[in-house]
């Protein structure tokens, strides 16, 4: 079948997008861009997971994929671009201890760290070319990305989206390493929905905080230091 | 088939919670549902016939040891919430609505814990786990302070990246059994079976990720930064739970892990690790009670020394330091939330909002004997007297350390030394303020159901500490043998 | 042999010669479509071409010989750089060694001429002009490098004569390396020839010109000539993404209608990839100087994991 040579060839080029939108997520200044950058991840990941699915044959890969694509490609997007609608703010420009080219540089390094880790522990066990040797490389080199986002972004909404793209880089390494059983899918669902659903609840609170524009406000001579308009 | 009555209970409880209406319902509620818990543990505990009748529940010793300290330290916290919730209500910092989702949360809370203990199976374990710190978060901010929505946002964040790497390492170790067997298995009971033979390299990194996790939760260092926020911040009754229960889920994990660990070759690999980060853990938790001046976050990093302590008796790994170890947990968890319990009944007595925003504590025996008394028996038992347990476990977890080194007991009795001085300093501090006459605060009346829980955990600290219960070190000799660690002592 | 590798040197730089101006013209054409403008004539690049060689070469007081060798060096390090790229024919030996590398630093040589010709007329805007130039190439170079390095790797020889003949081979059945290299090697035609966002072609603004603010004092058949470079510099990285993306219909052998149709097939790729070029700058704003090695950095990223995933596997 046709599709049985090309999935090989669909799967390394959905890893390599994999993580250069993990590139993305970390050097992203608009708040848009950053949700639609995740909506990809997860398609490339449904995509993934349709290749493998058509590679191995395991229907549950099937059923994971049809998942992803419903509660992250859709659903999870949805409720965050509901809470920015209660924000209103566009743009996420500080970064804490590292700038995004830095914050690249690193993330080159981490994923030839965790290649070279992976190569020297699980030699027994894969061919160093095998396909799931790369895909559990690159799956814990997202996790790990992802991270490096939650660490350096300020905002609250943004950390929230870097750790869902670590959710997604377990997913990806879940999907290559073995054969899980269908309700591991489910549960890191299930997980997903209760951190954003709370986070979102409280980062409500924190993002829209009236006082960073009071800082804002007063640095331009337009609020008086009392709080009334000058 | 009693341990179905364990969720059948909390759903009930749970339903309740949400349909009635009335503060003193849901607070009635709230105490009953631990002390069904705590029963049920106990009437499991002294009939061991009937473990293997619950096909979903992994009832051994171990698990309903953890149960026990649980079930105790949630009982003790929902009565003393009795009190202290009211007086928040009463004061104005918690909201009329906020108290439904306390209680409701509360309880789910314990209803997790219950599951995460009595899970046969990782997966299932790993998400209860993340359940925890979720609701534990939710109780942590519950009075939407900016300050604790703060803390309760960082100590979600920490944790649940952390739990990330903990579920990488749980898939490398299904796919290691799976490599062995053919077939993987999620339950500790069938891994731990076939750990003999698993590929030693996958092997450790799932530990190593595994581990990354659970110290996350337990407050290891370098990812215990949540932990002192968390519970300076939270609401007392909410830190005592915290302390007293989520954190040793944490080391429940660790447990069982580095049981699955023994039977494979990696042990000593583990081992070393183990001890490294329990050492660092509490360099760095003694070094920093030195110089902190508020009673909760000193009280917080306390609770990180102890933590890593028994990791390094884990660490240790010779039956007697396990089960030293383990009498630590009950005790630690014990002494620990009967502290939480006395500083809450300061911050309701003290809390003024003055110029430095923390409480100034002042006219101490004067206003508040009670709680100054039991806050010294606390730093006592945190230091280590003989009366209390703490005692007995430091003594016997340091002399099994002096196998693997004889550095070990001596650093560590040094960095003891340090946070003895560090409470003793902050308690001869408070003790000596005294404010001008007249100016000193209105004092509080802690209500009975605040002073309750108090007496009752010191009072089973020094049983403790004191007295062998008849069965004890049977039990804990048998959760030792339990979790792999076999020889008798 | 040697007779054809002539044939086809001379046949190669006259088609870049020929065809350099109507896709700079086409650029402009669909840009000024998509603003809602007419645009010019789709030969008006010619039209330009004559003009400026009939007018008169005016030099800075303070000009030195720089301003007059450069142009015709600039032009001829191209033409060289020229005939190691075959456009629509690969003939059976090279004529001058096609190594990428060569190539490459031919391209920064070039660039090296022209930053030197704008600090040669002692002008504040030539001079900032080539500050910028200059670090912006000292950014996208390692991006330059790893992107050819991964084309050598893949295709497994360093002469680009040979890296064509591979992608001829390799098509329809695609290396994903090669796919994704395309994205980097699509950033990197933007770059070097100074496109929107890096560097705004058409501006007139002194303080937002960078390749521009260099070529400010050239005047007559000197502009003419850098003129005809640059858009011989944008037509050789084209060729070079298109010739490993989409192979058809380059000629192997030296037969008349094989090398006609190559020919126009050529054409007509380098006219789609010439609109998708238009459409690209239309859609972004000219990014702000200091933000452009973000820009870079993404790129290099890119290129460096395409490289990882080659050697990975």
């Amino acid at each position: 079948m046709i599709l049985t040579e090309v999935a090989p060839v669909w799967i390394r080029i959905c890893l390599i997008l994999v993580l250069v939108s993990g590139g993305f997520l970390l050097s992203s200044r608009s708040m848009s861009n950053l949700v639609r950058t995740y909506q990809f991840q997860s398609f490339l990941l449904v995509l993934i997971a349709l290749g493998l699915c058509i590679l191995e044959g395991h229907i549950t890969l099937l059923l994971v994929a049809v998942l992803t694509l419903v509660s992250k490609v859709w659903g999870i997007p949805a409720c965050i671009r509901l809470i920015q609608e209660r924000i209103h703010i566009q743009q996420d420009l500080k970064f804490s201890y590292l700038r995004p080219p830095g914050a690249l540089m690193l993330s080159i390094l981490i994923i030839l760290l965790v290649y070279v880790c992976f190569a020297q522990i699980l030699e027994s066990l894969y061919a160093a070319s095998s396909l799931f040797f790369l895909g559990s490389v690159i799956g814990v080199s997202l996790v790990l990305m992802g991270l490096l986002a939650v660490c350096i972004r300020r905002m609250a909404i943004s950390k929230v989206i870097g750790y869902l793209s670590m959710e997604n880089g377990v997913l990806a390494f879940g999907l290559f390493v073995t054969e899980l059983p269908f309700f591991i899918e489910f549960v890191i669902i299930i997980d997903l929905i209760i951190l954003v659903l709370l986070t979102s609840i409280m980062t409500v609170g924190i993002d829209s905080s009236i006082e960073e524009y009071k800082t804002r406000l007063q640095e331009f001579h337009l609020l008086s230091e009392e709080g009334g308009i000058s | 088939m009693i341990a179905v009555l364990y969720p059948v209970v909390a759903l009930g409880i749970l339903l309740l919670q949400l349909l009635l209406r009335r503060h003193r319902s849901l607070t009635l509620l709230g105490v009953i549902h631990p002390v069904i818990s705590l029963i049920i543990t106990l009437y499991l505990i002294v009939s061991p016939g009937i473990w293997d009748d619950s096909p979903f529940f992994l009832i051994d010793h171990i698990s309903l040891f953890v149960m026990l300290i649980t079930s105790i330290i949630f009982a003790a916290a929902a009565l003393y919430a009795v009190g202290y919730i009211d007086g928040l209500v009463r004061s104005g910092d918690l909201e009329k609505r906020s108290l439904r989702i306390f209680y409701f949360g509360f309880s789910f809370l314990l209803a997790a814990t219950t599951m995460a203990i009595f899970t046969p199976n990782i997966a299932l374990f790993w998400i209860c786990a993340e359940l925890t710190t979720v609701l534990s978060a939710v109780l942590i901010a519950i009075l939407a302070l900016r300050a604790t929505i703060d803390a309760s946002l960082k100590y979600i964040f920490i944790c649940s990246t952390s739990m990330l790497f903990s579920f990488i390492g749980i898939i490398f170790l299904f796919e290691a059994v799976r490599n062995k067997t053919g077939v993987g298995s999620l339950l500790w009971t069938e891994i731990v079976d076939e750990a003999a033979g698993l590929d030693s390299g996958m092997v450790f990194i799932a530990f190593v990720f595994f581990f990354i996790g659970f110290a996350a939760k337990s407050g290891i260092v370098p990812f215990h930064t949540w932990l002192p926020e968390a519970h300076a911040k939270a609401p007392s009754a909410v830190s005592a739970v915290l302390s007293g229960a989520i954190l040793n889920i944490g080391m429940y994990g660790i447990l069982r892990m580095t049981g699955i660990m023994k039977e494979t070759g990696v042990f000593g690999q583990v081992s070393v690790l183990l001890i490294i980060f329990a050492m660092i853990t509490m360099s760095v938790a003694c070094l920093s009670m030195l110089k902190q001046k508020k009673l909760k976050t000193l009280i917080a990093f306390s609770s990180i020394e102890n933590m890593g302590f028994i990791m390094l008796g884990i660490g240790i790994g010779s039956p007697v330091a396990l089960f030293w170890a383990l009498f630590h947990m009950l005790s630690h968890s014990c002494i620990k939330a009967g502290l939480f319990f006395s500083a809450g009944i300061l911050h309701r007595q003290y809390k003024v909002p003055t110029r430095t925003g923390e409480d100034e504590i002042g006219d101490l025996f004067l206003l508040q004997p009670f709680a100054a008394i039991t806050l010294m028996a606390g730093c006592a038992a945190l230091i280590g007297m003989p009366l209390f347990p703490l005692f007995l476990s430091k003594v016997g977890i340091l002399l099994a350390a002096t196998e693997v080194s004889v550095w070990i007991p001596a650093i560590v009795l040094l960095l003891f030394a340090c946070a003895g001085v560090a409470l003793i300093r902050f308690y001869l501090s408070v003790m000596a303020v005294w404010f001008p006459a007249g100016e000193g605060p209105v004092p509080y009346k802690a209500p009975l159901s605040m002073k309750f829980p108090v007496i009752l955990l010191l009072i089973i600290s020094i049983m403790i500490g004191t007295v062998m219960i008849p069965g004890e070190e049977a039990f804990l000799a048998a959760a030792v043998a339990d979790l792999g660690f076999g020889v008798q002592l | 042999m040697i007779g054809e590798s002539f044939i086809f040197a001379f046949l190669n730089v006259a088609f870049v010669l020929v065809i350099s101006p109507f896709f700079m013209m086409v650029i402009k054409k669909v840009k000024a479509r998509v603003q809602g403008r007419q645009g010019p004539h789709l030969l008006q690049g010619y039209y330009n071409l004559a003009k400026l060689f009939r007018k008169e070469t005016l030099y800075s007081e303070y000009a030195g010989f720089i301003s007059r060798i450069a142009p015709y060096a600039a032009l001829s390090i191209l033409l060289v750089a020229a005939v190691m790229v075959p456009i629509f024919w690969i003939p059976e030996q090279e004529l001058v060694t096609a190594n990428i590398i060569v190539f490459l630093y031919l391209l920064v040589t070039g660039r090296l001429l022209i930053a030197l010709l704008g600090l040669d007329a002692a002008s504040t805007f030539g001079g900032m002009g080539s500050s910028r130039e200059m670090s912006l190439s000292a950014i996208i170079e390692p991006v330059t490098v790893v992107v050819f390095a991964a084309l050598v790797y893949v295709t497994g020889s360093f002469s680009i004569h040979d890296i064509f003949r591979t992608a001829t081979t390799m098509f329809p059945a695609y290396n994903p390396t090669v796919l994704l290299l395309s994205v980097p090697l699509f950033i990197l035609i933007i770059v070097e020839t100074g496109r929107v966002p890096v560097d705004n072609p058409e501006t007139h603004l002194e303080l937002t010109m960078v390749h521009e603010g260099m070529l400010l004092d050239t005047s007559g058949r000197n502009l003419a000539l850098f003129e005809l470079s640059h858009a011989v510099k944008q037509t050789l990285l084209m060729a070079i993404l298109l010739n490993i993306i989409l192979p058809a219909g380059i000629a192997l052998e030296m037969s008349a209608g094989v090398l006609i149709l190559g020919g126009v097939l050529f054409l007509l790729k380098g006219t789609v990839l010439c609109v998708i070029i238009g459409l690209f700058e239309s859609a972004y704003a000219k990014m702000r100087f200091f933000q452009i090695p973000n820009l870079f950095m993404i790129a290099f990223f890119f290129s460096i994991l395409t490289i990882f995933i080659e050697v990975m596997l």
